[in-house]
């Protein structure tokens, strides 16, 4: 292969956390010093912050997230499975909100205003979609005029 | 400066065939001035066949990289 003059220089790698990439870039390290070229695979790698906050966040939910009734997310969960749970369900909500918004039902500010609203369903959460619990409670605080 | 440094991920489409996507991020001078800007192009977007254990993609990696001319000697 010979020495390679291109000027541009391997710097560091961002990946997700996965235990597999760890092993990619020790076996990368290998092959780049086969060709003289110096890497550190530990010191070239840039953990995924955002895989970080995303475990650290749920931690916080998972500390939270009991049964009773105090708990938001607890409470949140429990009205989107019953309200998303069946189709039929599902329907009901968008002819809801259909509804609602033709006759004027819904009210929103203070002091409170009529207001329509998109015709949204409410989300789920998952433990590996990142957002999830977030995106959950703030699509239930989207629909609330619907209650 | 003269660094390449790089985010990935793999990917599956609806038919669970997993793609590998690679980015290049570097510092490069603004046209013209001598101004510096945060620059970055994806260099691969490579579906991907067998393992994804991590001495597959270290392959797989260093080929891709080989073909964007990215691989040089370091200092």
């Amino acid at each position: 292969m010979g020495t390679i003059l291109i000027v541009p220089k391997i710097g560091h790698f961002t990946l997700d956390n996965a235990s597999n990439n760890s092993t990619m870039l020790q076996s990368l390290e290998r092959k780049l010093r086969d060709r003289d070229i110096e890497f550190d695979a530990v010191d070239r790698r840039i953990m995924c912050f955002a895989h970080i906050i995303d475990l650290c966040s749920g931690r916080v939910v998972g500390a939270i997230d009991d049964e009773s009734a105090s708990n938001p997310i607890g409470l949140a969960r429990g009205a989107v499975r019953a309200i998303r749970g069946p189709g039929l369900r599902r329907d009901a909500f968008d002819e809801v909100v259909k509804n609602g918004n033709a006759k004027g039902w819904f009210k929103a500010g203070d002091p409170p205003k009529t207001i329509k609203l998109k015709p949204l369903q409410l989300l789920r959460d998952m433990r590996v979609w990142w957002d999830s619990v977030y995106l959950m409670v703030h699509r239930l605080g989207v629909m609330r005029p619907v209650q | 400066m003269g660094h390449v440094s790089f985010t990935a991920d793999i990917w599956s489409d609806p038919n669970r065939r997993p793609f590998l996507g690679i980015t290049a991020h570097w510092i490069g001078k603004i046209e013209g001035t001598t101004s510096l800007q945060l620059k970055s192009s994806l260099i691969a977007f490579h579906r991907l066949h067998g393992n994804h254990d991590g001495e597959s993609l270290a392959s797989t990696v260093l080929q891709l990289l080989d073909r964007a001319g990215v691989t040089g000697k370091v200092r």
